[in-house]
Protein backbone atom coordinates (compact mmCIF):
# COMPACT_ATOMS: atom_id res chain seq x y z
CA UNK A 1 0.00 0.00 0.00
CA UNK A 2 0.94 3.31 -0.90
CA UNK A 3 2.23 5.53 2.11
CA UNK A 4 0.86 9.10 1.78
CA UNK A 5 2.40 12.31 1.80
CA UNK A 6 1.43 14.76 5.06
CA UNK A 7 0.69 17.45 1.68
CA UNK A 8 -1.64 14.52 0.32
CA UNK A 9 -2.96 13.16 3.69
CA UNK A 10 -3.62 16.89 4.45
CA UNK A 11 -5.81 17.32 1.47
CA UNK A 12 -7.68 14.21 1.74
CA UNK A 13 -8.48 15.08 5.42
CA UNK A 14 -9.53 18.28 3.94
CA UNK A 15 -11.58 16.81 1.04
CA UNK A 16 -13.22 14.42 3.23
CA UNK A 17 -15.10 17.08 5.17
CA UNK A 18 -16.30 17.83 1.85
CA UNK A 19 -17.39 14.82 -0.19
CA UNK A 20 -16.97 11.13 0.67
CA UNK A 21 -13.79 9.38 0.10
CA UNK A 22 -13.15 6.20 -1.77
CA UNK A 23 -12.68 3.33 0.30
CA UNK A 24 -8.81 3.19 -0.08
CA UNK A 25 -8.07 6.91 0.38
CA UNK A 26 -9.93 6.37 3.65
CA UNK A 27 -7.97 3.69 4.69
CA UNK A 28 -5.00 5.11 3.39
CA UNK A 29 -5.60 8.66 5.34
CA UNK A 30 -6.49 6.64 8.61
CA UNK A 31 -3.16 5.29 8.26
CA UNK A 32 -1.58 8.30 7.63
CA UNK A 33 -2.83 9.65 10.98
CA UNK A 34 -1.98 6.93 13.26
CA UNK A 35 1.44 7.18 13.01
CA UNK A 36 1.72 11.08 12.12
CA UNK A 37 2.09 13.80 14.85
CA UNK A 38 1.97 16.79 12.60
CA UNK A 39 -0.78 15.60 10.60
CA UNK A 40 -2.69 14.95 13.51
CA UNK A 41 -2.38 18.09 15.17
CA UNK A 42 -3.28 19.62 12.03
CA UNK A 43 -6.44 17.16 11.72
CA UNK A 44 -7.98 18.21 15.06
CA UNK A 45 -6.99 22.32 14.85
CA UNK A 46 -8.45 22.07 11.31
CA UNK A 47 -11.92 20.50 12.95
CA UNK A 48 -11.38 23.20 15.79
CA UNK A 49 -11.30 25.60 12.81
CA UNK A 50 -14.18 24.96 11.22
CA UNK A 51 -16.39 25.45 14.39
CA UNK A 52 -14.80 28.42 15.16
CA UNK A 53 -15.83 29.83 11.80
CA UNK A 54 -19.50 28.13 11.96
CA UNK A 55 -19.92 29.46 15.46
CA UNK A 56 -19.03 32.92 13.37
CA UNK A 57 -22.22 32.82 11.36
CA UNK A 58 -24.52 33.23 15.02
CA UNK A 59 -21.69 36.03 15.72
CA UNK A 60 -22.35 37.46 12.26
CA UNK A 61 -25.83 37.49 11.74
CA UNK A 62 -26.82 39.59 14.62
CA UNK A 63 -24.42 42.28 13.59
CA UNK A 64 -25.20 42.03 9.35
CA UNK A 65 -28.98 42.77 10.72
CA UNK A 66 -27.56 46.39 11.94
CA UNK A 67 -24.56 46.54 9.45
CA UNK A 68 -24.89 49.93 7.82
CA UNK A 69 -22.69 51.79 4.70
CA UNK A 70 -20.65 54.41 6.66
CA UNK A 71 -21.67 57.73 5.83
CA UNK A 72 -18.00 58.50 4.67
CA UNK A 73 -18.91 55.68 1.98
CA UNK A 74 -22.65 56.92 1.24
CA UNK A 75 -20.73 60.80 0.23
CA UNK A 76 -18.55 59.19 -1.86
CA UNK A 77 -20.58 57.21 -3.58
CA UNK A 78 -23.44 59.89 -3.94
CA UNK A 79 -20.85 62.50 -5.14
CA UNK A 80 -19.67 59.70 -8.13
CA UNK A 81 -23.19 58.60 -8.88
CA UNK A 82 -23.69 62.67 -9.48
CA UNK A 83 -20.89 63.37 -11.59
CA UNK A 84 -22.24 60.37 -13.57
CA UNK A 85 -25.01 61.96 -14.01
CA UNK A 86 -23.79 65.40 -14.70
CA UNK A 87 -21.80 63.92 -17.93
CA UNK A 88 -24.33 61.92 -19.09
CA UNK B 1 -55.66 45.86 -19.10
CA UNK B 2 -52.62 47.33 -18.92
CA UNK B 3 -49.85 45.57 -16.13
CA UNK B 4 -48.38 48.00 -13.80
CA UNK B 5 -45.04 49.21 -14.69
CA UNK B 6 -42.17 49.98 -12.12
CA UNK B 7 -40.35 53.04 -12.61
CA UNK B 8 -36.60 53.64 -11.53
CA UNK B 9 -35.79 56.95 -9.53
CA UNK B 10 -32.08 56.85 -8.80
CA UNK B 11 -32.01 59.97 -6.56
CA UNK B 12 -33.35 57.36 -4.03
CA UNK B 13 -31.29 54.80 -4.47
CA UNK B 14 -28.88 55.47 -1.87
CA UNK B 15 -31.41 56.27 0.84
CA UNK B 16 -33.60 53.11 -0.06
CA UNK B 17 -31.14 50.33 -0.63
CA UNK B 18 -27.33 51.07 -0.10
CA UNK B 19 -27.61 49.64 3.41
CA UNK B 20 -28.86 46.49 2.30
CA UNK B 21 -27.28 46.54 -0.84
CA UNK B 22 -24.03 46.84 1.24
CA UNK B 23 -25.02 44.16 4.07
CA UNK B 24 -25.59 41.66 1.63
CA UNK B 25 -22.32 42.65 -0.23
CA UNK B 26 -20.58 42.06 2.70
CA UNK B 27 -22.12 38.27 3.94
CA UNK B 28 -20.40 37.10 0.32
CA UNK B 29 -17.23 39.14 0.49
CA UNK B 30 -16.42 39.70 4.12
CA UNK B 31 -14.40 42.91 2.91
CA UNK B 32 -16.25 45.99 3.71
CA UNK B 33 -13.78 48.23 1.26
CA UNK B 34 -14.53 45.58 -1.63
CA UNK B 35 -18.47 45.99 -0.43
CA UNK B 36 -19.01 49.68 -1.02
CA UNK B 37 -16.84 49.48 -4.59
CA UNK B 38 -19.40 46.44 -5.35
CA UNK B 39 -22.22 48.47 -4.42
CA UNK B 40 -20.69 51.58 -5.94
CA UNK B 41 -20.28 50.26 -9.34
CA UNK B 42 -23.57 48.62 -9.15
CA UNK B 43 -25.18 51.63 -9.52
CA UNK B 44 -23.11 53.08 -11.61
CA UNK B 45 -23.93 50.38 -14.26
CA UNK B 46 -27.40 50.98 -13.28
CA UNK B 47 -27.39 54.30 -14.45
CA UNK B 48 -26.16 53.19 -17.47
CA UNK B 49 -28.64 50.62 -18.17
CA UNK B 50 -31.56 53.14 -17.31
CA UNK B 51 -32.60 53.02 -20.66
CA UNK B 52 -32.67 49.01 -20.75
CA UNK B 53 -34.95 49.03 -17.89
CA UNK B 54 -38.13 47.34 -19.21
CA UNK B 55 -39.95 47.98 -15.77
CA UNK B 56 -41.04 44.31 -15.58
CA UNK B 57 -38.99 43.65 -12.21
CA UNK B 58 -38.71 46.26 -9.11
CA UNK B 59 -36.39 48.68 -8.70
CA UNK B 60 -34.94 46.92 -5.70
CA UNK B 61 -35.07 43.21 -7.69
CA UNK B 62 -33.60 44.78 -10.52
CA UNK B 63 -30.50 46.94 -8.49
CA UNK B 64 -29.58 43.56 -6.93
CA UNK B 65 -29.59 41.34 -10.48
CA UNK B 66 -27.07 43.62 -10.86
CA UNK B 67 -25.49 43.50 -7.93
CA UNK B 68 -25.03 39.68 -7.74
CA UNK B 69 -23.46 39.44 -11.08
CA UNK B 70 -21.20 42.30 -9.71
CA UNK B 71 -20.10 39.54 -7.09
CA UNK B 72 -19.85 37.16 -9.69
CA UNK B 73 -17.76 38.61 -11.81
CA UNK B 74 -15.62 39.94 -8.93
CA UNK B 75 -14.99 36.21 -8.29
CA UNK B 76 -14.18 35.41 -11.39
CA UNK B 77 -11.58 38.15 -12.00
CA UNK B 78 -10.22 37.16 -9.13
CA UNK B 79 -9.57 33.50 -9.64
CA UNK B 80 -8.22 33.86 -13.14
CA UNK B 81 -5.75 36.68 -11.91
CA UNK B 82 -2.81 34.68 -9.56
CA UNK B 83 -3.25 36.59 -6.25
CA UNK B 84 -0.57 36.07 -4.08
CA UNK B 85 -1.34 36.54 -0.03
CA UNK B 86 0.35 39.33 1.27
CA UNK B 87 2.29 37.47 3.87
CA UNK B 88 5.89 38.13 4.49
CA UNK B 89 6.43 34.36 3.01
CA UNK B 90 4.64 35.11 0.16
CA UNK B 91 4.73 32.17 -2.17
CA UNK B 92 2.57 31.78 -5.39
CA UNK B 93 2.60 28.21 -4.39
CA UNK B 94 1.97 27.95 -0.77
CA UNK B 95 2.88 23.85 -1.02
CA UNK B 96 6.65 25.39 -1.22
CA UNK B 97 6.18 26.74 2.28
CA UNK B 98 4.13 24.34 4.22
CA UNK B 99 5.99 21.12 2.89
CA UNK B 100 9.32 19.87 1.42
CA UNK B 101 10.20 18.06 -1.54
CA UNK B 102 9.80 15.00 -0.14
CA UNK B 103 6.05 16.97 0.84
CA UNK B 104 6.59 15.74 4.68
CA UNK B 105 5.65 19.27 6.65
CA UNK B 106 8.73 21.43 6.98
CA UNK B 107 9.82 24.36 9.65
CA UNK B 108 8.36 26.94 10.56
CA UNK B 109 5.04 25.61 9.22
CA UNK B 110 5.09 22.22 11.10
CA UNK B 111 1.63 21.82 13.03
CA UNK B 112 1.93 22.80 17.17
CA UNK B 113 0.04 21.90 19.67
CA UNK B 114 -2.56 24.84 20.29
CA UNK B 115 -1.66 25.05 24.15
CA UNK B 116 -4.38 27.12 25.42
CA UNK B 117 -7.14 25.66 23.20
CA UNK B 118 -8.68 24.42 25.99
CA UNK B 119 -9.11 27.26 27.63
CA UNK B 120 -9.73 30.06 25.30
CA UNK B 121 -13.33 31.38 24.80
CA UNK B 122 -13.98 31.72 20.98
CA UNK B 123 -16.12 34.44 21.28
CA UNK B 124 -13.96 37.10 23.01
CA UNK B 125 -13.36 40.28 20.40
CA UNK B 126 -9.73 39.30 21.19
CA UNK B 127 -9.81 36.36 19.36
CA UNK B 128 -12.53 37.37 16.75
CA UNK B 129 -10.26 40.15 16.07
CA UNK B 130 -7.25 37.99 14.91
CA UNK B 131 -9.67 35.30 13.10
CA UNK B 132 -11.42 38.34 10.95
CA UNK B 133 -7.37 39.45 10.07
CA UNK B 134 -6.06 36.01 9.52
CA UNK B 135 -9.19 35.76 7.04
CA UNK B 136 -8.69 39.07 5.52
CA UNK B 137 -4.94 37.67 4.36
CA UNK B 138 -6.56 35.27 2.45
CA UNK B 139 -6.74 35.85 -1.46
CA UNK B 140 -10.73 37.04 -2.32
CA UNK B 141 -11.67 33.91 -3.55
CA UNK B 142 -10.06 31.54 -1.32
CA UNK B 143 -12.19 33.75 1.69
CA UNK B 144 -14.81 33.78 -0.69
CA UNK B 145 -14.49 29.51 -0.70
CA UNK B 146 -14.37 29.03 3.44
CA UNK B 147 -17.10 31.59 3.78
CA UNK B 148 -19.48 29.92 1.86
CA UNK B 149 -18.71 26.74 3.34
CA UNK B 150 -18.42 26.58 6.76
CA UNK B 151 -19.62 30.19 7.78
CA UNK B 152 -22.37 30.28 5.49
CA UNK B 153 -23.00 26.47 5.58
CA UNK B 154 -23.78 26.36 2.17
CA UNK B 155 -23.75 23.12 0.41
CA UNK B 156 -19.97 22.70 -2.14
CA UNK B 157 -21.81 22.13 -5.07
CA UNK B 158 -23.42 26.13 -4.78
CA UNK B 159 -20.47 27.42 -3.94
CA UNK B 160 -18.56 26.01 -6.61
CA UNK B 161 -20.86 26.97 -9.38
CA UNK B 162 -20.66 30.86 -7.76
CA UNK B 163 -17.28 30.65 -7.75
CA UNK B 164 -17.24 28.97 -11.32
CA UNK B 165 -14.61 26.57 -10.54
CA UNK B 166 -14.58 22.72 -10.50
CA UNK B 167 -14.84 20.41 -7.44
CA UNK B 168 -10.98 19.22 -7.59
CA UNK B 169 -10.37 23.13 -7.91
CA UNK B 170 -12.56 24.06 -4.65
CA UNK B 171 -10.60 21.17 -2.72
CA UNK B 172 -7.59 22.23 -3.42
CA UNK B 173 -8.57 26.15 -2.78
CA UNK B 174 -10.14 24.61 0.67
CA UNK B 175 -7.18 22.97 1.57
CA UNK B 176 -4.71 25.90 0.86
CA UNK B 177 -6.64 28.21 2.47
CA UNK B 178 -6.87 26.44 5.54
CA UNK B 179 -3.20 25.56 5.92
CA UNK B 180 -2.66 29.13 5.70
CA UNK B 181 -5.63 30.25 8.41
CA UNK B 182 -4.04 27.16 10.52
CA UNK B 183 -0.57 28.64 10.69
CA UNK B 184 -1.84 31.97 10.71
CA UNK B 185 -4.24 31.72 14.09
CA UNK B 186 -1.26 29.48 15.26
CA UNK B 187 1.48 32.42 15.08
CA UNK B 188 -0.90 35.29 16.26
CA UNK B 189 -2.74 33.35 18.86
CA UNK B 190 -2.04 29.91 19.47
CA UNK B 191 1.53 30.20 20.07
Amino acid sequence: MVILSCKKASFLFEKKQLTKLSFMQSVQLRWHMAICDGCSKYASQSLLINSMLQHKKTMQEKSLADLRLSEQAKTRINQTLRDKLKNN
Amino acid sequence: MQTQQHILQPEHWIDRYADDMFAFAMSKTGKETLAEDLVQDTFLSALNALNGFKGDSSEKTWLYAILKNKIKDHFKKASTRYEVPDFSFAQTDPGHFFFNDDEEWQQPAMPHSWEHAGGFSPESKEFQSVLDSCLDKLPDTWHAAIRMKWIEGNESEAICKELEVSSSNFWVIIHRAKLQLRDCLEKNWFD
